[in-house]
């Protein structure tokens, strides 16, 4: 969506393996949607009303602190995110920011080895990370009697980490497990990783985020380190801290465990936007499978654009859930499909509208082939419509309910929030996007749909990425 | 990410539709999911929760149960509704019926086309969704609360007036059929579905949710309204109403619901599973592999066994969460791999004991000798006190998170009337965690786990795991193929 939709690559891969099987369960539908809803659709206006209390301070250090106080359930959701993703990477030392975060987790001065993971658990708490193209994001969901705990751990970590050579090792082995679990041995994982490398052809968003065997092994004790000061100095982080406290306590509380942390520079290289794409490019993955996979992706607005709400609303219309026009077509009356879901991911740099369709399985490679090339057909006539045809008035409306919906979901837990603040805050510096995302939505026009549409959906902007059998 | 996710239960839904949203609510599987009440009025003191969110319980004239649980917090509005019949209770050779009735619910009711449904609910923004396990059925619909009345009217006519139209029975056979087949491209799911078999055999709980393609082409029009109308009967079914409403909602839901028509309904019963005894190895091959998908599996318990809680607890520190004997050892100190957890998926009758991680292919057979060993050590020796401590700190620190949304607590309160446990399981969870002794959960551990009796499942190149043909008493080969 709008505001980056899934909070990782990582996850995203996640969430389509879940939805491989379940014929019709939409990528889309797994979508997170990290916003809160403040008016109505239509006419009900008024009646939606979503809204909570936020404060957000900054430190002296440059640390920036958002804390949403709810007092109904004894529970504290306690976010930090670092301005740091793959797309920070540089040559050679593709996967490190992921690497990185795994390394987070095995100890600092005060928490040694691995404690951090014991003492939570034996705190009740539930804790994990994940690493984006632009972002890396540790949470922590505990009862809120252990909040000092969490900013003592959070902070020991931030200031102090320590890595040695042999919790390296090892866990550069397990994060290669990760990769063969994700990547290597997943149809839809490889398919994610040739997306990004055939749809980017400049911008480090190309190099999976995962990283490359060969750079995993570039990455030592010394340049690890050197990371850890680079971009996790206090004036790169966003703290959200959602649930059950006392805001001036809390506040105390913050400058006792953080204000101390020295400042760092961080250095921070700005990429240039991925050139215009002026013929369509492919992309064919063989493998040991029972059918195909293909995806058919277009670069698109950035987050937090106009154009990309109403990228995100045809994305809807396209290929979300039963009442989306690719389903229709190619899963409902063709019948070509198992499933077939369109989503618009949106980045800090650039956005990716994408077309994900899973081919039923067909007893020969010829049949393969031309149920592929039907299906193929009917999406770009599918594309060719938005472009000259505005959506209709019915369309949108269920478009934008559908995205009203998810987005009202999202927020029912102190977790939820706490992701949907940090999220706006750490791409915009702004967390109260949250509150403004709706009413974006709603001034949508169907003209200015069509406009994106032909902008960034012209067949010369195409990126065909195909997983089929080995054997064909 | 650091870690998979613990909640998520990653075995038996292969491709039960949307399972992943419902079963991270639900009470029995990886065991540190359970719910209790919600919201403001939910109380809570050094013992953990004292009283439940207030909910209201009624059972209709025609014994639909019906339990409205109102949070006016957000805009929200769903239902559930759990029908107590599921894999289990298909009949033999039909493997896969509950699932497809489920699947056709929303495609077509007397008054409505498949499409037209898909429309309507778009419009408002709603999703229905459906989810089969083995012991039940349960359908979903959830939207915003100013369309309560559409939500309502919907569900009722999804989920008591469909119509099975021939042309969508042909339809989502297809699909399903499609499904099966792709499924297996993923490592994970083949090795899930070739270790029920390897562990329950024929029993029903070694089938597939979703059936094997044979039986699930042999479905007919007949064995699919047969199932309809034998199981989804208001007596026979519970509805639960979450979020933002009025009385007068309630009593719409209570009329609407009324005029459903009764009928005696079998009661679900079948043999206990038996566990199968030694130590089997079954490989389902696949050359190109790099990495192996591993399970470790026996029989668990049923949900009314009174040794629940302590094996929730003996669970949690051998790796039912992240810092665990096993991931301690086989990702942590050995770097093997990236997950190793395990679980009990306790049921009406015993459900499986999983353990459940993967490895490159080249580490398989230290992945198995580690595992088998921790595993009988953890038998023979028991739990230290000191991790009992930490396992009853983190289990009862993690319940008020599962009590965060009605949505949640009004899907455990169904699951728990399935399984006839009072809401005392969740009042008085705190209190009984803290009463278990670590003499109670290793006699439990004991009494409950066997050391010499387990399936291990291999998915991986055959000639990568030759070095385990003599490490059980059993060592068979089979294909991918041979499970759809």
């Amino acid at each position: 969506m709008a505001k980056t939709n899934r909070v990782s690559q990582f996850l995203k891969i996640g969430l389509v393996i879940s939805t491989l099987f379940s014929a019709g369960a939409g990528a889309a539908k797994a979508r997170k949607v990290e916003t809160a809803a403040v008016p109505a659709p239509g006419s009900e206006s008024g009646s939606l009303g979503v809204k909570f209390d936020v404060e957000k301070e900054i430190l002296p250090n440059g640390l920036t602190v958002i804390y949403h106080a709810d007092r109904s359930v004894p529970l504290v959701s306690y976010h930090t995110w670092f301005k740091v993703g793959s797309k920070d990477e540089k040559p050679g030392l593709t996967g490190i920011a992921h690497l990185f975060e795994h390394m987070m987790f095995k100890g600092s001065k005060k928490y040694s080895g691995d404690q951090f993971d014991t003492i939570l658990q034996s705190n009740g708490a539930t804790n994990n990370a994940f690493t984006t193209q632009d972002y890396t994001g540790y949470h922590i969901d505990a009862p809120s009697s252990k909040l000092e705990l969490l900013m003592d751990i959070e902070s020991d970590r931030m200031a102090t980490l320590k890595i040695d050579k042999a919790a390296l090792d090892s866990e550069r082995e397990v994060v290669k497990e990760e990769k063969r679990f994700r990547v290597d041995d997943n149809p839809m994982g490889l398919l994610w990783q040739g997306i990004f490398k055939t749809a980017f052809q400049k911008h480090p968003y190309r190099s999976p985020v995962i990283g490359t065997m060969e750079d995993l092994g570039n990455v030592t004790v010394e340049i690890a380190q050197a990371f850890h000061r680079t971009y996790y100095s206090p004036s790169n982080a966003v703290i959200v801290i959602a649930g059950d406290f006392d805001l001036a306590e809390a506040k105390r509380l913050v400058r006792k465990y953080y204000g101390a942390i020295p400042k760092q520079e961080v250095i921070r290289v700005i990429h240039e936007p991925e050139p215009v794409q002026s013929a369509p490019r492919s992309e064919f993955v063989k493998r040991d499978v029972k059918g195909w996979t293909f995806a058919i992706n277009y670069l698109a607005p950035k987050s937090g654009t106009e154009e990309s709400f109403a990228m995100d609303l045809l994305a809807t219309i396209m290929g979300r859930g039963p009442s989306s026009r690719l389903y229709r077509r190619i899963v409902y009356n063709a019948q070509l499909a198992t499933s077939a879901n369109v989503s618009n991911d949106t980045m800090q740099d650039a956005g990716l509208f994408q077309v994900f369709v899973t081919m039923k399985p067909m007893p020969t490679a010829a049949k393969s082939q031309r149920e592929f090339l039907k299906a193929q057909r009917a999406i770009y006539g599918e594309m060719w419509r938005p472009r000259h045809l505005a959506v209709s008035a019915v369309e949108l409306e269920r478009a934008r309910n559908q995205i009203i919906v998810s987005q009202v979901d999202s927020l029912k837990t102190l977790h939820g929030k706490a992701e949907a603040l940090a999220v706006n805050e750490v791409l915009f510096g702004d967390y109260r996007r949250v509150f403004t995302d709706i009413d974006q939505y709603l001034k949508v026009t169907p003209a200015q749909i069509q406009a994106a549409a032909k902008k960034y959906l012209a067949p010369e902007h195409s990126v065909l990425v195909v997983v089929r059998p080995k054997g064909e | 990410m650091k870690n998979t996710n613990f909640n998520l239960k990653l075995i038996g839904a292969l491709i039960g539709p949307l399972s992943l949203s419902i079963v991270i609510g639900c009470a029995s599987k990886t065991g540190n999911s359970l719910s209790s009440g919600s919201g403001a009025s939910t109380s809570v003191n050094g013992s953990g929760i004292t009283s439940l969110r207030a909910y209201r319980e009624a059972e209709l004239p025609n014994g639909l149960k019906i339990l409205f649980l109102p949070d006016a917090t957000l805009p929200a509005l769903s239902m559930g509704m759990l029908i107590r019949a599921g894999a289990a209770t298909d009949p033999e050779g039909q493997a896969g019926l509950s699932n497809f009735v489920s699947d056709l619910l929303d495609q077509g009711t007397k008054r409505r086309s498949a499409n037209q449904i898909a429309d309507d609910l778009g419009l408002i923004g709603a999703t229905f969704r459906t989810s089969v396990d083995y012991d039940y059925t349960y359908l979903s619909i959830a939207g915003l609360s100013v369309s309560s009345a559409a939500l309502l009217s919907n569900f009722i006519e999804l989920s008591t007036e469909p119509a099975f139209p021939d042309a969508e029975i042909n339809r989502t056979k297809k699909q399903t059929l499609a499904g099966i087949e792709r499924s297996l491209d993923n490592p994970r799911a083949v090795a899930d579905l070739a270790t029920l078999d390897a562990l329950f055999g024929h029993h029903p709980y070694g089938r597939s949710i979703v059936g094997p393609m044979k039986q699930v082409a042999s479905l007919s029009k007949k064995n699919v309204i047969q199932h309809y109308l034998r199981y989804f009967r208001p007596n026979n079914s519970i509805l639960v109403v979450v979020g933002k409403f009025d009385p007068e909602f309630e009593k719409k839901v209570e009329a609407a619901f009324g005029v459903w028509a009764k009928r005696d309904v079998p009661k679900l019963t079948m043999e206990a599973p038996k566990a199968a005894p030694g130590l089997r190895v079954r490989v389902v091959e696949k050359p190109g592999l790099t990495q192996a998908q591993i399970r470790f599996a026996g029989l668990g318990i049923k949900r009314q066994d009174e040794d629940f809680m302590a094996l929730r607890l003996a669970n949690t520190i051998l790796g039912g969460a992240f810092a665990s004997r096993l991931n301690d050892k086989i990702r942590k100190e050995l770097g093997l791999t990236y997950s190793i957890n395990s679980s009990f998926d306790s049921r009406i009758e015993r459900g499986p004991f999983e353990i459940s991680t993967f490895t490159k292919v080249e580490s398989i057979d230290k992945v198995v000798t580690e595992t088998v060993k921790l595993y009988r050590e953890f038998i023979a020796k028991g739990v230290t006190s000191e991790e009992l401590q930490r396992a009853k700190g983190y289990l009862k620190g993690i319940f008020p998170q599962a009590i965060e949304t009605v949505d949640k607590l009004g899907f455990n309160l169904v699951l728990l009337r399935l399984y006839g446990i009072p809401d005392r399981y969740l009042t008085h969870y705190v209190h009984d965690l803290d009463a278990m002794s670590v003499s109670q959960v290793n006699a439990a551990i004991r009494k409950n786990m066997r050391p010499d009796d387990l399936s291990i499942v291999i998915h991986a190149p055959k000639e990568t795991t030759e070095g385990l043909k003599a490490f059980g008493s059993q060592y068979d080969i089979v294909t991918v193929n041979s499970l759809q």
